[in-house]
């Protein structure tokens, strides 16, 4: 799965602390979700779709291989 | 996020064809002194590593710990989040069981062994601590995993209630089990190179090792400053890593220490899931943490 968080987060000026803190999770929780290393429950996708105020599945997307 | 670092699905069938024999052979050398005359062995012949004496029941041993790894951790027909949340469950609990029992069973052999109750009539008579459960808690923590999960997976199929893990608050319990865990390592350390302590050997061994599992709990089941759902992944990979380092190491000691010293392989076994898990855990959790760090100081916001 990829997303589109970091430039999300660009267009919206906010650090990954900021949103980290927004959602009430960890930086580096934001961070390997970045990096494509963790995928996210529902509730945590839902919540940052929340944040930048658009739909899950315009910030998460699948990939071939999942 | 699935699960990771798992057998294939047909490795179940090979478990169960190892556990099986395995456990039955177990047994009767056990409890019926039975053992194939062929691997009995003499120090010239085995030299160096295995020590002497019979091999049947390290055999034993090692086919019920193969057996019960494969049937643990291999994959289902169909592998999904569900299937790695529940392993997290069942890990946490057959962990926490496992050593909730030993210490209990360690209370309790120390003071019926001071009564001179017990001790004499124990079948598996080891020089101090430990005795029969130990033997046993070479593969309690695999067994206890298997019907955990197995029970979540198959019984309550359809109404799983997905029971929240409860674990200590950081302070004051991390901060202990912390403290104390290094404490206990340094002592051992310190016995072990045979720095003599006024007290007597035994008193050392009965305190020291059940303080240090005691400790290493607390360690393990209890919060990081920050928690959320990553650390419980890394919680998952991290239990399931150290029950695989803890079959490999006893696999190894098993063979390499039976004559030379039994004892340690049981000690061995008993820290090491703990003490990998902590090792591990505190690694990822610490890369995470730096990671993050470093791309804010490298002006990716």
């Amino acid at each position: 799965m990829k997303n589109t968080v970091r430039i999300e987060r660009a267009i919206k000026n906010i650090t990954q602390a900021d949103l980290a803190d927004l959602i009430g999770v960890s930086r580096q929780t934001i961070n390997t979700i970045e990096s494509n290393k963790y995928v996210p429950s529902t509730v945590l996708a839902l919540k940052i779709s929340k944040v930048f105020g658009k739909a899950v599945n315009e910030i998460f997307e699948l990939e071939d291989g999942d | 996020m699935k699960g990771r670092f798992l057998f294939p699905h047909y490795c179940r069938w090979i478990g169960l064809l190892l556990a099986i024999p395995g456990f039955v052979l177990g047994y009767f050398n056990v409890y019926h002194e039975f053992f194939f005359k062929q691997l009995t062995f003499n120090e010239e012949q085995l030299q160096v590593v295995f020590g002497c004496g019979n091999l049947t029941d390290e055999i034993a041993l090692a086919l019920v710990v193969c057996g019960l790894m494969l049937i643990a951790f291999a994959k289902e027909k169909i592998e999904d989040e569900l299937t790695a949340r529940l392993r997290l469950d069942a890990l946490y609990w057959a962990i926490l069981i496992n050593y909730l029992g030993f210490l209990l069973f360690e209370i309790v052999f120390f003071i019926l062994a001071k009564a001179d109750v017990y001790y004499h009539d124990s079948n598996l008579k080891v020089d101090g601590i430990n005795s029969d459960y130990g033997i046993y808690n070479f593969f309690t923590p695999l067994l206890i995993f298997i019907f955990r999960f197995n029970y979540l997976l198959h019984y309550k199929k359809g109404n799983l209630v997905s029971p929240a893990l409860r674990y200590l608050n950081y302070y004051p319990y991390r901060k202990i089990g912390e403290k104390g865990t290094w404490i206990c390592l340094i002592l051992i350390a310190l016995l072990t190179w045979d720095v003599k302590f006024p007290t007597p050997i035994d008193v050392y061994i009965v305190l020291c090792y059940p303080l240090l599992f005691m400790f290493l709990l607390m360690w393990v089941y209890s919060r990081n400053p920050e928690e959320d759902e990553l650390t419980m992944h890394f919680r998952l990979e991290s239990m399931q890593l150290a029950v695989y380092v803890n079959c490999a190491l006893l696999l190894i000691a098993n063979f390499a220490f039976y004559g030379f010293d039994f004892l340690a392989v049981m000690l061995i076994n008993l820290v090491s899931i703990p003490l990998f898990f902590v090792i591990r855990f505190t690694y990822v959790s610490n890369k995470a943490y730096w990671q993050a760090r470093n791309e804010m100081k490298g002006g990716i916001i």
